[in-house]
C-alpha cells in the first residue's frame, strides 16, 4: 500500500467526517469550521491528483474568502435554537431516506463501471499553472470574460439590494 | 488510485449535501451545504479530467486540462452563489431577526 493510497483514505475520512459535522452540529460556527475543513482536505484531495493549481484557488477563495463570509455572516446573527425544534421529526427523516437512496442509486450506477486509473503522467503539465493560463486565455478566454462580467453584475447588484434596505426605515409588519 | 473511489467519495459527498439541504432549516447550514455539493462536483471533475490521461493515444494534456477549467469557474460560480445568499439572508435577518428558512414563504409581504 503506497502513499498516495494512504493519504487518500485519510483524507476521505476527513472530509466525509467533517461533512457530516456540517449538518450534525448545532451551532453554526462549528458548522462553518468543519466546512473550512471538508475544503481543506478537498484541496489535499487536489494535491494528491497533482492539480496544484486548483488546490491554491480551492484555498484562496473556498478557504479564505467564502469561509471569511459565512463567519462574518455567523457573527451577524444569532441562531434561535428553537425555531429548529419546531420542525417535524418526520420530515426529518425523509429528508435523511430520500438522500440516502440517491447515494445508494448513484453508487450502484458507478459500481460496475469500467475500472479505470487516475493516472499522472509525468511532462503532460495538466494542472499546472503554465497549461491552465494558456488554456483560459486561448480557447476559454470568452468564458472567462462572461465570468468576469457576471462577478461585476453581482457586485453592483448587491450594492442595489444593501441600498434598497437601508433607505426604507420602516420595518416591515409580519 | 481507481476512478471509481473518487466518483464514490463525490457521490458520498453530494449526498450528504442533500440531506443538509433536505433537513435543516438554518439558512447559512443550508447555502453550507449546497457549497458542499459544489465541492464535491469540483473533485470530480478533477478526478476525470486526470483519468483521460491514461488514454494518452486519444486525449492530449490540453483536453485533460479542460476539465480543471470547468472547476474554476465552478469556484466562481459559488462564490457568487455565497456572496447573494448571504446579502440576501443578512437583509431578511435584520427585518425578521430569524434564520429560519420559512422567512422565503413571507417575501410575499
Amino acid at each position: 500500500m503506497g502513499a498516495t493510497v494512504i493519504l487518500f483514505w485519510f483524507l476521505a475520512a476527513v472530509a466525509v467526517s467533517s461533512a457530516l459535522g456540517i449538518i450534525i452540529s448545532r451551532k453554526q460556527l462549528f458548522s462553518v469550521l468543519s466546512f473550512l475543513l471538508v475544503i481543506f482536505s478537498l484541496a489535499g484531495h487536489f494535491i494528491l491528483m497533482n492539480a496544484q493549481y486548483l488546490a491554491l484557488v480551492d484555498i484562496m477563495v473556498w478557504g479564505a474568502a467564502v469561509g471569511i463570509l459565512f463567519l462574518y455572516a455567523v457573527t451577524l446573527t444569532r441562531s434561535h435554537k428553537d425555531s429548529e425544534q419546531v420542525k417535524i421529526i418526520y420530515m426529518r427523516i425523509a429528508g435523511v431516506v430520500a438522500a440516502l437512496a440517491l447515494m445508494v442509486v448513484l453508487i450502484a450506477a458507478v459500481a460496475h463501471a469500467e475500472q479505470n486509473e487516475v493516472v499522472m503522467r509525468p511532462g503532460t503539465w495538466v494542472g499546472h499553472v503554465n497549461r491552465i493560463g494558456k488554456e483560459l486565455f486561448s480557447r476559454f478566454y470568452v468564458p472567462f470574460i462572461i465570468s468576469s462580467f457576471l462577478l461585476l453584475s453581482t457586485l453592483t447588484g448587491i450594492f442595489i439590494l444593501n441600498k434598497k434596505e437601508s433607505s426604507d426605515s420602516k420595518p416591515v409588519q409580519l | 488510485m481507481l476512478t471509481q473511489w473518487y466518483v464514490i467519495l463525490s457521490v458520498v459527498l453530494f449526498s450528504i449535501g442533500v440531506m443538509g439541504v433536505l433537513t435543516r432549516r438554518n439558512a447559512i447550514v443550508v447555502l453550507l451545504c449546497i457549497q458542499l455539493m459544489l465541492g464535491a462536483s469540483a473533485l470530480l471533475l478533477t478526478a476525470f479530467s486526470k483519468m483521460h490521461l491514461s488514454h494518452a493515444h486519444v486525449f492530449s494534456g490540453e483536453q485533460a486540462s479542460q476539465g480543471q477549467i470547468f472547476v474554476l469557474f465552478i469556484i466562481v460560480i459559488a462564490a457568487i452563489q455565497v456572496v447573494t445568499g448571504l446579502t440576501i439572508i443578512l437583509s431578511f435577518y435584520k427585518k425578521t431577526h430569524s434564520l429560519d428558512i420559512n422567512f422565503l414563504n413571507r417575501l410575499k409581504n
